[in-house]
This record gives C-alpha cells, sequence and structure tokens, in this order.
C-alpha cells in the first residue's frame, strides 16, 4: 500500500492502508490524539483499494478489503474514503473480535461505573453517549462496547463519532471547537456524515473500564416514557446485538448471564437530547 | 400396559449442559452445540425430573403431577409427549427404548 498509518483504539490496533493519500491524512489528523505506533503490531488490516484496474484514477472508487471482509460490500466513492476506512475497522471489529463480548451499544462513564445504550440504528444511542460525552460523563464509545470475559467490566472503544444527518448540527451547536469535526461527507449510503473526535479525556482513558450499571434502550421521537425491561427480553435482545455470541461460546453465555443478572435494564422514549440527558441524570441519581 | 421397547426419556450424559436462572426463566447453554436455549415452565421441571434410566412418559406424568398441578389425563400426557418431543430434538434430552413389562 502507498500510504498508512497504525491506530490504537481501546485494546485494538489497526493497521491502514490505502492507495490513495487523502483517506489516511485525515484519519491520522482526526486521530492525533490516538497511539500511531508505526511499529506496534496491529490486530488487524484494513485496505482501501481501487475497486478496478483503473478506479485510482478515474471515477476512483474504494473497495474495503483486510482480513475480515464482507463478499458482496459496494464500493464507495473515495471522497467517502474516510467512512470506508472507519467501516473498514468496524467490521474487523464485528467479525474478528475475541476477547470481550462485543455489543453493539455505546457507553459513558461517571465514578468509575458505565451506562450502556443499545438499540437498532436511528435509536439515537451514539448522538445520547456523544451529547452526555460534552456534558460532564466519560465517552466510552458509540458503536461498540466491550464485556470483560473473566470480570463483567466495560472497556471503552472511542473511536471518532459517526454523526448522521440531524445529528450533525445538534452536535454542532453542543461543541464549541470546530477543529474536532471532520469533513462533512454528502450523499453516503447512510445520508450524510460528518465524524466528531471525542472529548480528550476519552482518548486519554481509553484503556480505563468501568463496573456497568445501567442498560437502556433508547427510542427517540417518542413521547417520554421510561419502562422496565425483562431480564428475558434483555438477554435476547443482547445476543441480536452481539456479533460475537455465538463464536465465544460457553465464555460469552456466563458473561452475557453475568451482565443481566446483575445491571438492571430499563427503555427510554424520548423527544429531544436534552430531555434525554434530563432523564438519564434522573434515572442514574435514583440508582442504588 | 407399555409393550416392550416402546419410547421413554432419559437426561443427557453430566456435563453437556449448563444452567443460569433468570428471573422466571431458565438458560441452558448447550456445551455440544453451543446452542443457548431459554426455557420457560413446564420444560425445566421435566427436564429436572427425568433420570439416566428412560421413563415412559406416563409414569413420567404419574411422578410430575405429584409434585405439580398437573392435569393427570390424556390431554396431560399429549402434552408432555409433545414437549418431550421438543427436547428431544433440541439435544437438550435423549429418547431410548425402554423395556418395561
Amino acid at each position: 500500500m502507498r500510504h498508512a498509518l497504525t491506530l490504537g483504539i481501546g485494546p485494538a490496533t489497526f493497521r491502514i492502508g490505502s492507495e490513495w493519500g487523502q483517506p489516511i491524512d485525515q484519519l491520522s489528523a482526526l486521530y492525533a490524539a490516538y497511539p500511531q505506533d508505526a511499529a506496534a503490531v496491529a490486530d488487524y488490516t484494513v485496505r482501501l483499494e481501487p475497486a478496478g484496474p483503473l478506479r485510482r484514477w478515474w471515477r476512483p472508487s474504494v473497495r474495503i478489503a483486510g482480513d475480515h471482509m464482507l463478499p458482496d460490500a459496494a464500493p464507495m466513492a473515495l471522497r467517502h474514503g474516510l467512512l470506508a476506512a472507519e467501516m473498514g475497522m468496524n467490521l474487523q471489529m464485528a467479525l474478528g473480535w475475541r476477547r470481550h463480548l462485543l455489543i453493539h451499544a455505546s457507553s459513558v462513564e461517571k465514578d468509575g461505573r458505565a451506562l450502556v445504550m443499545t438499540g437498532e440504528s436511528g435509536s439515537g444511542k451514539s448522538t445520547l453517549a456523544a451529547l452526555l460525552g460534552e456534558r460532564g460523563w466519560r465517552f466510552m464509545g458509540d458503536e461498540f462496547a466491550l464485556l470483560d470475559l473473566s470480570d463483567g467490566g466495560v472497556h471503552p472503544f472511542p473511536r471518532l463519532v459517526s454523526l448522521k444527518n440531524a445529528a450533525i448540527e445538534a452536535m454542532r451547536a453542543e461543541v464549541g471547537d470546530s477543529a474536532r469535526f471532520g469533513p462533512l461527507l454528502e450523499d453516503t449510503p447512510k445520508g450524510a456524515i460528518r465524524h466528531l473526535v471525542p472529548p480528550a479525556d476519552a482518548i486519554a482513558r481509553m484503556r480505563e473500564a468501568a463496573v456497568p450499571a445501567l442498560l437502556l434502550f433508547p427510542r427517540y421521537g417518542v413521547a417520554r416514557d421510561v419502562r422496565p425491561v425483562g431480564q428475558g427480553e434483555v438477554f435476547m435482545r443482547l445476543t441480536q446485538a452481539s456479533t460475537n455470541y455465538v463464536a465465544l461460546g460457553e465464555e460469552g453465555f456466563e458473561a452475557l448471564h453475568r451482565f443481566v443478572t446483575e445491571v438492571p435494564a430499563l427503555a427510554i422514549d424520548y423527544e429531544s437530547g436534552d430531555e434525554a440527558a434530563a432523564m438519564i441524570d434522573e434515572l442514574w441519581s435514583a440508582l442504588p | 400396559m407399555a409393550a416392550a421397547g416402546a419410547q421413554g426419556y432419559a437426561r443427557c450424559a453430566e456435563g453437556g449442559l449448563v444452567w443460569r436462572e433468570l428471573d422466571g426463566l431458565v438458560l441452558v447453554y448447550h456445551r455440544p452445540s453451543g446452542q443457548t436455549h431459554m426455557l420457560a415452565s413446564p420444560l425445566p421441571e421435566i427436564m429436572a425430573a427425568l433420570t439416566d434410566n428412560p421413563q415412559l412418559p406416563s409414569a413420567l406424568l404419574a411422578h410430575l403431577s405429584e409434585a405439580y398441578d398437573l392435569a393427570d389425563d390424556d390431554d396431560g400426557l399429549a402434552a408432555l409427549e409433545l414437549h418431550l418431543a421438543e427436547l428431544t430434538a433440541l439435544g437438550l434430552i435423549r429418547s431410548a427404548p425402554c423395556a418395561t413389562p
């Protein structure tokens, strides 16, 4: 590969190679505060390759390749190269990670205790984590919560926050420093996307785990409501939200059972970020 | 009176299953397949009543009726046989010919 970058995010190290300089330059700048040790041994390789022999120059189009690949993934435009690299890194984690039980969830921390939020795309889990990260919580990740197989702790994976559509403006209003935002990527397969560099303490403390204290299933755009969620439903939904539950076998089973029986779970409906933040503060202070 | 060779049911070899409680439900991790099963009553009770020696459904129903308020009739037996067939298909219990007088 002509251009390359080695990047440490949480417990994982990635080596990202590209035929083009632009995605690597963008990644290098946005991940400036993260470990970038070229000599580090990488867990995964991500390669951004031309989609065809001439596609390096002519309507350049990026194919995501790496240790773990989705065979039918459509190539992306070079101007979305940064997104391709992020998707490539996510894919390696989702398909390859075995050191923790990986749950598709965002997480934030306060006083050593973690709030974990899971839900489908559009639930607002990513935006809520980013928002709380600017309001006194430590941002731990907007995509994956890594559950420790031996002690049940939640480990951070604080990659760049991937803001989509309306969340971009909402976070622009929240974050004063425009240098923390990546380029606006319009017309991607997921709509408009803009990456946000997590707060400095989130990056500095990205190897620091927390004890899970509350699990939320947020739902955006529905009138305010809070409901308990039964352990059976939580267990089932988390097996669906985990990309490596089956691969981890009995260790994953024990880790998830422990999480579900020790961590209270609630579903919350909300209509704005401010409303959700207030609800979360209330629920958090009511915890034992 | 059952004929010799009728289907009986028994538990599987020790160590193949990991049982965990989950408010009102039982999680069973099946080591040979790596599959997780979520069981609601009466399935855990049925499994717990099985022994290493195959028992006929009728004997099992009589045994379960002592501990639980079950319909000890043809309907109850049919329902139990359905559950036993289901658990056997999942590999959580085994069926074996049951030699009875």
